[in-house]
């Protein structure tokens, strides 16, 4: 079985279920695979082959999960691209891949285009979503032969010398760990699976593809929605979703912004969370609003010894902690039951999962003991292909740059990083990435950047030496980031700083750098 | 209300309350949402100062991107909430 097989199955066993509903319009099984096919041959008719690879730069929408499945019958690779990145980003990816062919809109396909790009196909979509010649288009099969090492689609993210990274996962990779996820969370056909993160973010692949692996649906949530805290919580009442998955801080916002805590009942049988630590003062108001009743005795769940339940509770929310560089896909996870009072750690990121193997690997290259910290090195079936247009990785350890903590009962608890690369708000950031941005500014000789501030309250701040006499002001260094960054990326503060203070061996200090705020 | 007065007070909220006071050269047509001014953050935190400010609360169909390109776009949204 290969990736694109779990929504050929689905179609075949439950045409008339619901698939995807998106902000464009809803797909059943059927009729999602009906617009594949059709894509698959629009696409084929551009030129495109077993192998290449097919940008889609398009909001979120269920056009744009028709437009994946249509590439992998082709057996080429798709590449989800940021809606909300800028043109010149998206050249940088379209250069880097050797892109085939582009999926977009008009508009956007204008601001991409330019003599260098030539090569590159475009398929053009009107505002309806669908393609000047759809009709002639055959919604029948068409399906190239693919392997399970195949490279499926390609995830670019922020690369630390200012250049995108393109992870390259094969259907091995990704269906290791969807099979692993659908067992775990047991997916059934009654599953309404929330899709809260962009499709160029690795979270995407569990709300698409273990929904389609199971025939459940997925709602996808549009942006407008996702801005807003209340809206988040309307969407999860409305939509009745079953499973949701998203960054903590997400699931923060609509506690404290949105009142998901006043909603006395929810059809949630399960809450997913990675990218970043859930603050366990927060993460443990949540769960003891899902699962009232439960952990109020100290022996245990709901039984005390041969006593009846406390109350009988409708069936508990599950609540799973994901860990995963794009790398790695989830390789450990950690099913969070109730927190006592006197846990003063993270909530751990767990053990290994999706058929990986983990350790904890000290500087000096042994082993951590329990107690013990290293860096997280992980082995097996979900680790990526490679980078693109770099040598294959192998069989190696993938070396997350990960500092985690082995805890004695097996668990492991991340700590930190080893490097530059940090997280705000979900968001994977090489800071170099903004740096070489910034550097690219002509007003701009040299710019470190740094994170303030934890969690909601997280800053991207710049600090920056003029190259000449004036220095740009904050707008204009936001003007200039929104053209070359994705917007997570653009910095909140900027500071002029007369020259960087380095420590002996030459490195920005960025600890120094906190005290000139 | 004057549509100058909303922008007027739209503009001092996002420069000093958004931008840290320190910034000039902000006006009506900067982009917003487009240049990162007005992320998921600042969107409840500009909802509940139009709320306060005019007493006005934004109806759930017009909190859409369009509505929020630039101070000109917020403004006419207020005061067609206005009426």
């Amino acid at each position: 079985m290969i990736l694109r097989d779990l929504v050929i199955q689905s179609a075949q066993k439950l045409p008339d279920a619901l698939a995807v509903k998106g902000p464009d319009t809803s797909l059943t099984y059927g009729e999602l695979d009906h617009l594949a096919n059709r894509f698959a041959h629009a696409l084929a008719q551009l030129g495109v082959r077993r192998g290449d690879r097919v940008g889609i730069w398009l909001e979120k929408s269920a056009c744009a999960v028709a437009a994946m499945q249509g590439v992998l019958r082709l057996s080429a690779i798709y590449i989800p691209l940021d809606p909300l990145s800028p043109a010149v980003r998206i050249r940088t990816i379209v250069q880097d891949c050797d892109m085939r062919a582009l999926v977009t809109t008009q508009r956007r396909a204008q601001a991409v285009l330019t003599d260098d790009l030539q090569d590159v196909a475009y398929l053009c979509l009107d505002d309806e979503g669908s393609v000047s010649h759809w009709d002639d288009l055959p919604t029948t099969g068409q399906q190239e032969p693919a392997l399970a090492d195949d490279i499926a689609y390609i995830l670019y993210t922020s690369g630390s010398t200012g250049k995108p990274k393109g992870v390259s996962i094969s259907n091995r990779n990704a269906l290791a760990f969807v099979e692993w996820a659908s067992q775990a969370l047991q997916a059934g056909t009654t599953d309404r699976f929330a899709n809260h993160a962009p499709f160029h973010f690795d979270l995407s692949v569990l709300d698409l593809y273990v929904a389609f692996h199971a025939g459940a649906a997925t709602y996808l949530i549009p942006d407008q929605v996702a801005y807003i805290p209340e809206h988040l919580v309307t969407f999860l009442i409305q939509e009745a979703i079953t499973v949701w998955y998203s960054v903590p801080s997400v699931l923060i916002l609509m506690m404290e912004q949105g009142g998901l805590l006043d909603v006395p009942s929810l059809c949630l049988r399960a809450i997913l969370f990675a990218g970043e630590a859930f603050p366990i003062k927060h993460l443990r108001r949540l769960y003891d609003h899902c699962n009232p009743g439960e952990g109020r005795d100290a022996s245990g769940p709901y039984m005390t010894g041969n006593k009846l339940p406390i109350e009988s509770p409708a069936l508990p929310v599950r609540f799973f902690n994901l860990y995963g560089p794009t790398e790695t896909n989830v390789c450990t996870s950690y099913e969070v039951t109730h927190l006592p009072e006197s846990w003063n750690k993270p909530v751990p990121i767990g053990n290994a999962c999706s058929g990986d193997r983990v350790w904890a690997q000290k500087e000096d290259g042994t082993l951590a003991q329990p107690g013990e910290a290293g860096e997280l090195m992980v082995i097996g079936p979900t680790v990526m292909v490679g980078y693109w247009g770099q040598p294959a990785y192998g069989d190696k350890p993938y070396a997350t740059g990960d500092l985690v903590q082995l805890l004695d009962d097996g668990n492991y608890v991340y700590i930190g990083r080893r490097d530059q690369m940090v997280k705000v708000r979900g968001h994977r950031i090489e800071l170099g990435d903004i740096e070489a941005a910034l550097e690219d500014h002509p007003a701009i000789h040299e710019a470190a950047v740094i994170v303030t501030g934890t969690g909601l309250a997280a800053r991207l701040v710049a600090f920056v030496v003029h190259a000449n006499q004036t220095s740009p002001s904050l707008l204009e260094v936001k003007r200039h980031c929104a053209e070359h960054l994705p917007r997570y990326m653009i910095v909140d503060e900027v500071h002029t700083i007369a020259a960087l203070p380095r420590t002996r061996n030459g490195k920005i200090d960025r600890f120094t750098l906190l005290h000139h705020i | 209300m004057q549509q100058t007065t909303v922008i007027e007070q739209l503009k001092k909220y996002i420069a000093q309350d958004v931008l840290g006071g320190k910034d000039i050269g902000l006006d009506e047509t900067t982009p917003l949402l487009e240049w990162g001014i007005i992320n998921s953050l600042e969107m409840v935190r500009l909802l509940s100062f139009i709320r306060k400010q005019f007493a006005i609360d934004i109806s759930t169909d017009k909190l859409v991107a369009d509505h929020f390109t630039n101070i000109t776009s917020i403004a006419e949204l207020i005061l067609k909430s206005n009426v």
